[in-house]
């Protein structure tokens, strides 16, 4: 009978339960108000008292995981064993870092993207006044990075344009811009309708990015569509169609083709300009994405671009003509595979082919025939995983073979046509391998350092380089961010210039300091970033009488930049405000100096207003000091183009039509108050003023999605 | 008696433990009157404990796809009730475009989260007006692929004519084709049959549209007697309460 009575109470006795009892805290030991706390899979839990404190009783018995979670804090989760005894549990939640904007406080990188929130997505490359639809223009716009050239060449803090490296879903992108120019480029290679987000980083970056002494700008290319959409895009000078289709839900394809005139806009804007054959392009893209597994997705991008332009070249001395055309093709794979909940693995193989040509001409005579042709073959592989410290490891090997054949003049930078041409037909191959570990870890009182290092190798050069960088970050207030970058930087030289005859095989890799201090304050409606920042060079490329190049140069970037984004009900503005001092001792000067691209002042304010939900209007004012040149009976580099300014209007209208249809229609007023911006003078004659072309310039067009 | 005391055992735990064993099924159905009669009373602390429960039961793993569904949809109800407190309602709502997004990626062929998306959507461009450019070219998409998912859904053509009602004439909307779609929405609401698990929320808050449409028109009387239809589906309909009583309040002062 006892034996029953026991048996009879036990399932009571069992049906006891377990107390779970404590309380939440955030960070600063303050109590928080409706945290839930329960027990993973169960409904049994409770929510937090004013106090932060919790109780609730459950039946459950063994393993079980406690889940602590509220809006705005990241989830805190605790392995307990039930048994019957109370249980008792202190736990401090931590703030979300990722704030609504989509800023990562991390020195000098701005994150945009639809997924971690965004700061500039496609269509606010669009809606950029004066960016003309192109994501580098857009990012012209951010501080850091200065004005130089008409183009959309990114000369960052300081440094030259090909010291920012390009890459697209992790594939290195040799070729960015399209009507590529010494400074870059006209244009952009890849629209923003491409790509899903973009990192830019204008210094200190980490560890991952090699190869690059200044900035970086990183890719991504849409993912898998959700439904299908159709857009046809017609303006004063181009015609595009894109689509996302999904095949299934496993499967999609993005596509895109665009077709890019000049010549109705030059003409329709009565511009005086020196074509000989307008500036066309066209590119074509495809890109299939595949999820294969729930944790596994693979994109295979396609992408093909061609341009030409002609120009009629108006020297005083001399009169000829330019011409170029280029072809662009990237083939790339991406392999993305979750090992395990907090193990990632990504894997890509990608390949460039780039082919130019380049013809300068004097009456009959070439002053340059040349083309060249670049293949690139990449491998490369990266590896994440997040315990309670982000570790990244990669690797990248990287084959490039570049082809020149042609008549080039002997002098570099000369067009004269009384001096003599050489006859290139040279190629070059060259390897690059390079590794990389970096680490983040998070330490009580809101700190967290990343510290990583970088190993490359050129066989071109035969040299080594090892990158150490470090960054660090403490979340001073609940809005105040202050962070720390300092790290070194190689970049080695395109391969010819290890040519012996032409360039100089001892060259060694260029190398840069830097050294960054970065506040921010962020809330909910806007965000001030204010950044000092330090950059050494050595080893910079020097012209030398008997070795073609010697790698003595030196030099120094310094300057503060300013961030300011803010939006009101119908207003959305952002300022961004760089100074800049840099000097140079390098290629032929005679001394240290300032290079072309030390730019004192830039400013940038861009100011959205949208009265109704249809209708935006945009304005933007861009300021920069002039370059500094050598006047003709003046000392080296001792006085400075006028200041360079423009005021450029945008407005945009969305209309529907019928169901599913989306119709934008556009209108932008470039340079409105018809400004004569002086960007040289011939043979630095202030006398002889080069005015840009670039006057008033109207340009609209439509945009038809369905 | 051993074995009237073991089944006695079985019995108790079984009794006792008969809580956990409830499917997902059987909790969504609880939650589902829990959360209308909240929004009838628009008591927050009431819904907020709805989203706690809620934000348990996603971790069942089970149909988590409608899971996030329900708490979207409980965090965006509380988001427009705690509409001029902007700090807290911009928090609810962003929770509730998070917890859509994770919806639809969960089940992307469900018509009921991308109607729901239309809704955050706009809600957000009241915050935010700059987003409107973006979030009107979502939101169009959203609602597009919710009526192509399910044509005959009446919570799709409410959401709908809610976007319509405060888009101007010359963007595709207006008061007319407003009243179109909840009329559809209307008549659809009567063919709907028992939704089970499934959401079935609206058919009173369509008339309660149908009278806000009216009121833009200034044709008072019919927005009156849309309130009242509201009332006469569900008399607990508190926002049908608040505007009749508006009314009201309005007549006696005009008196």
């Amino acid at each position: 009978m006892r034996k029953s009575c026991l048996m009879f109470l036990l399932p009571v006795m069992l049906l006891g339960g377990t107390i779970i009892e404590g309380r939440v805290a955030n960070e600063k030991r303050e109590a928080l108000e409706g945290v839930n706390v329960f027990l993973e899979g169960t409904l049994d839990g409770a929510s937090s008292d004013e106090n932060g404190n919790f109780k609730f009783k459950t039946q459950e018995t063994g393993k079980y995981n406690l889940l602590i979670r509220m809006m705005g804090y990241k989830e805190s989760r605790e392995e307990l064993y039930l048994e019957g005894k109370p249980i008792e549990v202190r736990a401090i939640l931590k703030e979300k870092t990722l704030k609504s904007e989509g800023v990562i406080v991390k020195a000098s990188s701005f994150t945009t993207g639809e997924e971690s929130g965004v700061t500039l997505t496609p269509l606010e490359v669009i809606m950029t006044p004066g960016a003309a639809a192109d994501v580098c223009w857009a990012i012209k716009s951010f501080p850091g990075v200065q004005h130089v050239e008409e183009g959309a060449g990114l000369f960052v803090r300081g440094g030259e344009v090909t010291e920012t490296k390009f890459l697209l879903d992790g594939a290195n992108v040799y070729h960015p811009y399209r009507y590529e120019s010494p400074t870059g480029g006209f244009f952009g290679t890849f629209s923003p309708f491409l790509l899903k987000g973009t990192y830019f980083s204008s210094g200190g970056f980490g560890a991952e990015y090699g190869n690059a002494l200044s900035g970086v700008l990183s890719m991504e290319s849409q993912d898998l569509p959700s439904e299908r959409v159709i857009s046809l895009g017609m303006g004063l000078a181009n015609f595009s169609v894109a689509g996302a289709v999904p095949l299934n839900d496993k499967l999609g394809i993005n596509f895109s083709g665009n077709r890019s005139n000049t010549k109705p806009l030059f003409n329709f804007n009565n511009v005086d300009d020196d074509f000989t054959e307008y500036p066309f392009s066209y590119d074509l893209n495809l890109n299939l994405a595949w999820r294969y597994s729930g944790k596994g997705r693979a994109k295979a991008f396609f992408f093909r671009e061609k341009d030409n332009v002609g120009v009629s070249l108006r020297d005083p001395a001399w009169g000829g003509n330019y011409y170029g055309t280029e072809n662009s093709n990237l083939y790339n794979l991406l392999i993305d595979q979750a090992l395990s909940d907090n193990s990632f693995l990504k894997f890509n193989v990608s390949r460039t082919d780039f082919g130019k040509e380049t013809e300068i001409t004097s009456g009959d005579e070439y002053i340059i025939d040349l083309q060249e042709t670049d293949e690139i073959n990449q491998a490369k592989v990266l590896l994440e995983k997040k315990t309670w410290m982000f570790f990244k490891l990669g690797g990248c090997f990287e084959q490039r073979k570049s082809y020149f054949e042609g008549f080039v003049p002997s002098e570099e930078d000369s067009l004269d046509p009384s001096v003599p041409s050489n006859y290139y037909d040279r190629e070059y191959k060259s390897y690059m391998s390079s590794v990389f570990l970096e680490g983040t870890s998070f330490f009580p009182y809101n700190l967290s350092l990343t510290s990583g290092i970088r190993f490359d190798r050129d066989s071109k050069s035969a040299k080594n380089v090892f990158d150490p960088r470090f960054s660090l970050s403490w979340n001073a207030a609940d809005e105040i961010t202050l962070a720390f970058a300092t790290g070194i930087f190689h970049q080695f030289y395109e391969p010819w210039r290890y040519d012996p005859d032409y360039g100089n095989p001892d060259l060694e890799p260029m190398d840069a300091r830097h050294c960054i201090i970065s506040g921010t304050w962020e809330n909910d409606g806007g965000m001030v970033r204010v950044e000092g920042y330090y950059k050494d060079y050595e080893k910079l490329m020097r012209e030398d009488d008997s070795l073609n190049y010697i790698s003595s140069g030196f030099g120094y970037a310094k300057g503060v930049d300013f961030f300011l984004k803010k939006s009101f009900e119908k207003l959305e503005g952002r300022i961004a405000y760089s100074y800049l001092k840099s000097e140079r001792n390098w290629q032929d000067y005679p001394g240290f100096f300032p290079p072309d691209f030390d730019i004192t002042n830039n400013l940038s304010a861009i100011l959205n207003f949208t009265p109704v939900t249809f209708f935006q209007l945009g304005v933007k004012y861009m300021y920069a000091t002039g370059k500094p040149f050598t006047p003709m009976d003046g000392d080296f580099r001792s006085d400075r183009f006028p200041s360079y300014w423009t005021l450029d209007l945008s407005a945009s209208c969305l209309h529907s039509f019928f169901d599913n249809n989306l119709t934008v229609f556009y209108f932008s007023v470039n340079n409105v108050t018809n400004r004569d911006n002086i960007i040289g003078y011939h043979n630095g004659d202030i006398n002889e003023p080069i005015e840009s072309s670039y006057g008033r310039l109207y340009y609209f067009g439509v945009s038809f999605q369905m | 008696m051993k074995k009237v005391l073991l089944v006695m055992f079985i019995c108790i735990v079984m009794v006792l433990k008969a809580d956990d064993k409830q499917t997902v099924d059987a909790h969504l159905l609880t939650i589902k009157s829990a959360q209308q009669e909240a929004v009838d009373e628009g008591n927050v602390e009431k819904l907020k404990e709805i989203s706690s429960k809620l934000e348990r039961l996603s971790t069942f793993g089970d149909k988590k796809w409608l899971v996030d569904y329900y708490l979207a949809l409980n965090n965006y109800r509380i988001s427009t009730i705690l509409y001029e407190n902007k700090e807290m309602s911009e928090k609810y709502l962003e929770s509730a475009k998070e917890l859509i997004q994770k919806s639809i990626a969960g089940k992307d062929d469900f018509a009921e989260s991308h109607a729901l998306f239309t809704s955050i959507l706009g809600m957000e461009i009241g915050f935010k007006p700059q987003l409107g450019m973006t979030n009107g070219i979502q939101s169009g998409k959203e609602i597009g692929k919710a009526k192509k998912l399910d044509p005959e859904n009446p919570r799709v053509y409410m959401i709908d004519g809610t976007g319509k009602l405060y888009t101007p004439k010359m963007f595709g909307g207006g008061i007319d084709k407003a009243i179109g779609l909840f009329e559809k929405a209307a008549e659809l609401f009567l063919q709907e049959k028992d939704m089970g698990i499934y959401p079935d929320w609206g058919r009173d808050e369509v008339y309660v549209w149908l009278g806000n449409a009216y009121k833009e028109r200034k044709e008072d009387s019919t927005a009156t007697e849309f309130y009242k239809k509201a009332l006469e589906i569900n008399p607990d309909c508190g926002w049908a309460k608040v505007l009749l009583g508006e009314f009201e309040q309005d007549k006696e002062k005009e008196e």
